[in-house]
């Protein structure tokens, strides 16, 4: 992780909102790094976001770097194949 | 994307991947969620749907034009309510069921994306129905409904979708296909993301699932036969019949077809079927109805028919039939192209057939069932158990209706207890993989965690071992009627049998049976058998070593169940609790086996074990059952005291083997582990006394008793790979068994001592102990060393020194079999230790080559120890 990372605390009730802000974030090649800490469910809204997420870094050889991830949610990101586009952290 | 769309445009393939790209999602999301969630998403979802029955009927039938408005509403609400009430206390997420005594559990895994594809006779209710299952398993679904009924699907489908999210499902969790053709099926079929095809619908649509390659559940094609047999109520049969066939205009795949009514009630149930409103075609009726209804060139219903009014048929028949008319009867004499209304008729057309006699009529059925219901459902009407024994037997449906409605009775929940569905696994008879009513478990991956289980243990032995000089004394305690003493000519000379004979309660009837001093064959059993007979001997006492005392197991057992065939019993087997063969229980006769052995070896007179020798295919053969265990022992040293040096040599390291291996074996236990031990500390310690000093009745004792001790641990623990080696060494060359067993036995405990190339499967045991038990020997007989690998190497040194006291041979190459010839003969000696089942106890699993390197290396001899180094100081 470098320093210049930007950082995105994803908020629990809607953690679709942050990664989409992070969208933004990443759009200069750069690093961002979403706090999935608080986060104890993933909602259909931030996987689609994060897909997309995903998509935005690829095409601007950004890097998305998720921390916090819970076991149940990085499931779901295993059963999209969205794991391997992302770097997860562990703690 | 799915690879196979030439026929769809870019547009339609992206709507595809939309809805499926959407629904992956929320598969992946939804298994996040708690068994709380989705009850409540579930509960949520039914009440809607029964808010919306009335108006989703009426959906279907402007749509479909199929069926009745009144039935389609009971079958929404069915699908909602019965559906929900098989489902709702039953948990689907996480663990769904717990079998402790087992040690397993099952715990619940959602499929992913459901392809699922439904139809137009039942389209609502089943759209309702599988929205249930789905949100109740945590998974999302695509629907492709019927071409001609999407719209209806398609409305249902955003009911509960709608409700669903509501309550907190991911959005998503259901999408449907607009306006669906068949390449769009296909395309979805071959979709990635699609888990599983769910395909209630034609035979095209479920064949075109199960060829996808992805894993499906179809229904097949009906076509229900049923048996209206002469102690049938007759009045509830008609009501139920007509109640079933008219039941949405016949429209359901599981409704009666062809009526096989036995004469004697023939007539009467025509005139009921009449009374209630139906009307009974003449034969130019049927004939005009055949014609009409069903497609001549292919034998298969007219779609127009299907769904249809009893009386829109009949008049575009040009039947003339009453105003009232809710059922067209059609009498045929056959099944076949020829009778074309033997086939399915989704509409309220029934053929009936008079039949002469019980088999006459399971005849017809099993036509009928045949003519395109196989797997899928059948009904009889009948009070006579038997009867309808031999329909469910004959016929091969499914779902065997008894006394009441096919249709209705089909669905499960209202008539019976069978599992509410709407739809019907027909199994390999229609072409899927389950004859179920697909319910919420075929959505689940069942994941079966499956916990460590200690398998019951043992440690069985004779309940009456008696020991010391003049043991033999205690024969006057059983009183006996007749007994025969089995023995060998050799051990009458020497006095011994009289022995026996003085301590035998006076006036007791006594015959001394003679056999050769060989391991027996089946001829000498036999003989001793027949003189069992004509003594009726109610005691046998066997006096002599292993064969003799073996020789007398195989006897008691042939005499007690003549019809024992030993050669099967001798099968071989891993675990004696899930053996093949089952030795036979006896005819209730109880005979006393005494056995007194006059070696101090085998053991054999606690042992389960017999070895019995089949001259005519050249092959020994071990017997093992507890059945087979002396009632009693008596372990007395004045039989032994006049053994020869070399025999007290092979025996005595014969028992060191038993007790060696015992206690390294996969079965062994603390019982066996107490004699094991035991075992070992007194044949070091009396064995070469015994040897050197014959005379010495104190070690002869204890290396008696040793034997015998050595044996209990054995019984229960059995052998190892020295044993298994040393029967085909000794088979072989014609090395006494003691003797072979001495020949590997420094190699084998270096062997077992080592790290395993190839662990043996051994769930008794907790963790590869065998040099850790090698070195708690080497402890017990104090013979010091700081590490394990050093008080195992103290071990194998005191072993072979033992050895060289009792003068074994130090090498196969010593028994004067020459190098080459002892090379070629290393495969048959391979294969006989493999065949052994010796080893199958032993805690290394022994590899081919491994077997090939240990003979190699007993061949080349043990290391000579020419000083009594590791023997001084043992505490023994
Ligand atoms: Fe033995």
């Amino acid at each position: 992780m470098t320093s210049h990372a930007e950082r995105v605390e994803l908020d629990p009730e809607c953690p679709a909102r942050g990664v989409r802000e992070a969208a933004e974030k990443v759009k200069g090649g750069g690093e961002v790094v979403l706090e999935f800490g608080g986060v104890l469910r993933m909602d259909a809204a931030a996987a689609k976001a994060l897909e997309e997420l995903a998509g935005v870094a690829e095409g601007c050889e950004g890097r998305i770097v998720l921390r916090g991830v819970k076991i149940g949610i990085y499931r779901v990101l295993k059963q999209l194949r969205l794991e391997r586009r992302v770097t997860i952290v562990c703690e | 994307m799915a690879q196979n769309h030439a026929e769809l445009d870019r547009d339609r393939i992206e709507y595809l991947d939309g809805l499926v790209g959407q629904a992956g999602i929320a598969a992946a999301v939804f298994t996040q969620y708690t068994q709380e969630d989705v009850d409540r998403i579930v509960k949520a979802i039914v009440l809607a749907g029964l808010e919306q029955a009335q108006a989703l009927a009426q959906l279907a039938i402007e749509e479909t034009r199929l069926g009745l408005f009144e039935d389609k509403v009971i079958k929404n609400m069915v699908a909602l309510e019965f559906v929900y009430d098989y489902v709702r206390d039953k948990p689907s997420v996480g663990v769904i069921r717990e079998y402790p005594e087992r040690g397993l559990a099952e715990v619940a895994e959602p499929v992913g994306v459901i392809l699922s594809l439904t139809p137009v006779t039942n389209p609502t209710s089943t759209v309702l129905f599988k929205c249930i299952m789905a949100i109740k398993t945590r998974n999302a679904v695509v629907f492709a409904a019927h071409p001609k009924a999407w719209r209806c699907c398609q409305e249902t489908v955003r009911i509960m979708y709608e409700a669903a999210v509501k309550h907190g499902a991911p959005e998503g969790v259901f999408g449907c296909v607009e306006a669906p053709t068949i390449p769009d099926n296909v395309y979805l079929m071959h979709h990635p993301e699609i888990r599983l095809i769910d395909a209630t619908g034609g035979p095209g649509a479920v064949k075109a699932a199960y060829s996808s390659g992805k894993p499906a559940l179809g229904v097949g094609a009906g076509n229900t036969p049923v048996y209206l047999e002469k102690t049938a109520q007759v009045d509830m049969a008609v009501v139920d019949i007509i109640t079933s066939k008219t039941f949405d205009n016949g429209t359901i795949c599981a409704s009666e077809q062809t009526v096989v009514i036995d004469d004697e009630i023939y007539d009467v149930v025509l005139e009921k079927f009449a009374e209630l409103g139906s009307h009974i075609c003449s034969e130019q009726e049927t004939a005009t109805l055949g014609r009409v209804v069903i497609n001549a060139e292919t034998g298969a219903m007219q779609p127009m028919a299907v769904g249809q009014k009893a009386l829109d048929i009949a008049r575009f028949c040009g039947l003339r039939v009453a105003a009232e008319t809710k059922l067209l009867i059609a009498p045929i004499a056959g099944v076949g192209r020829e009778y074309p209304l033997s086939v399915e008729k989704l509409f309220p057309v029934l053929a009936v057939y008079r039949a002469k006699s019980t088999e006459e009529a399971l005849r017809v059925c099993i036509d009928v069932n045949h003519a395109g219901g196989l797997g899928h459902t059948a009904v009889i009407f009948s009070r006579n158990e038997e009867i309808i024994g031999q329909f469910s037997e004959a016929i091969n449906a499914g779902r065997i209706i008894v006394n009441s409605p096919g249709s209705i009775g089909a669905l499960g929940g209202v008539y019976n207890d069978m599992v509410p569905t709407f739809s019907f696994g027909c199994g390999t008879g229609g072409g899927n993989s389950t004859t179920d009513n697909v319910n919420m478990y075929h959505y689940l991956n069942l994941k079966r965690v499956a916990r460590r289980t200690q398998a019951h243990m043992w440690f069985r032995i004779p309940n009456q071992i008696y020991f010391n000089r003049n043991a033999v004394e205690n024969l006057r305690q059983f009183a006996s009627r007749s007994t025969v003493i089995v023995t060998n000519p050799q051990l009458e000379q020497m006095g011994h049998v009289e022995l026996v004979r003085r301590a035998i309660p006076a006036n007791t009837p006594i015959r001394v049976l003679s056999i050769p001093d060989a391991e027996p064959e089946l001829r000498v059993v036999l003989e001793g058998v027949e003189a069992l007979r004509m003594q009726e001997a109610d005691q046998i006492i066997a006096l002599g070593g292993g064969s003799v005392i073996d020789a007398a197991k195989l006897m008691k057992l042939m005499y007690l169940c003549p019809e024992a065939d030993l050669e099967e019993l001798a099968a071989p087997f891993l675990d004696i609790r899930k053996r093949v063969v089952r030795f036979p229980a006896g005819n209730g006769k109880t005979v006393r086996l005494i056995a007194i052995p006059t070696t101090s070896g085998t053991g054999s007179e606690v042992t389960p074990f017999a070895v019995l020798i089949d001259r005519a295919r050249g092959r020994k053969v071990t017997l093992a059952d507890y059945s087979l265990s002396p009632d009693v022992a008596i372990v007395d040293p004045q039989f032994v005291m006049s053994m020869p040096k070399r025999l007290t040599a092979d025996t005595g390291i014969d028992c060191l083997t038993h007790a060696l291996e015992a206690g390294v074996s996969i079965h062994a236990s603390p019982y066996t582990d107490t004699n094991a031990m035991q075992a070992i500390r007194m044949a070091f310690q009396y064995l070469p006394v015994a040897y050197e000093k014959p005379m010495d009745e104190a070690a002869r004792s204890m290396m008696h008793n040793a034997a015998c001790i050595a044996a209990m641990a054995f019984s229960n623990a059995s052998v190892g790979v020295n044993h298994a080696l040393a029967h085909a060494v000794g088979a072989r060359f014609g090395i006494s068994h003691g003797r072979a067993n001495g020949l590997m036995l420094p190699h084998v405990l270096a062997y077992n001592a080592a790290v395993p190339a190839k662990f043996m499967p051994s769930p008794n045991q907790r963790a590869y102990t065998a040099h850790k038990k090698y070195a708690m020997v080497a402890d017990l007989l104090g013979l010091g060393g700081e590490t394990i690998a050093e008080k195992v190497d103290k071990l194998v040194a005191a072993t072979e020194e033992l050895l060289e006291r009792v003068e074994m041979p130090r090498s196969i190459r010593e028994m004067g079999i020459g190098e080459e010839e002892f090379e070629r003969a290393i495969p048959e000696l391979v294969k006989y230790a493999f065949d052994d089942p010796s080893w199958r106890s032993n805690p290394r699993m022994p590899l081919v080559s491994e077997l090939a390197e240990l003979l190699r290396k007993a061949y080349r001899g043990r290391r000579v120890r020419e000083t009594v180094g590791a023997m001084e100081g043992a505490r023994v």
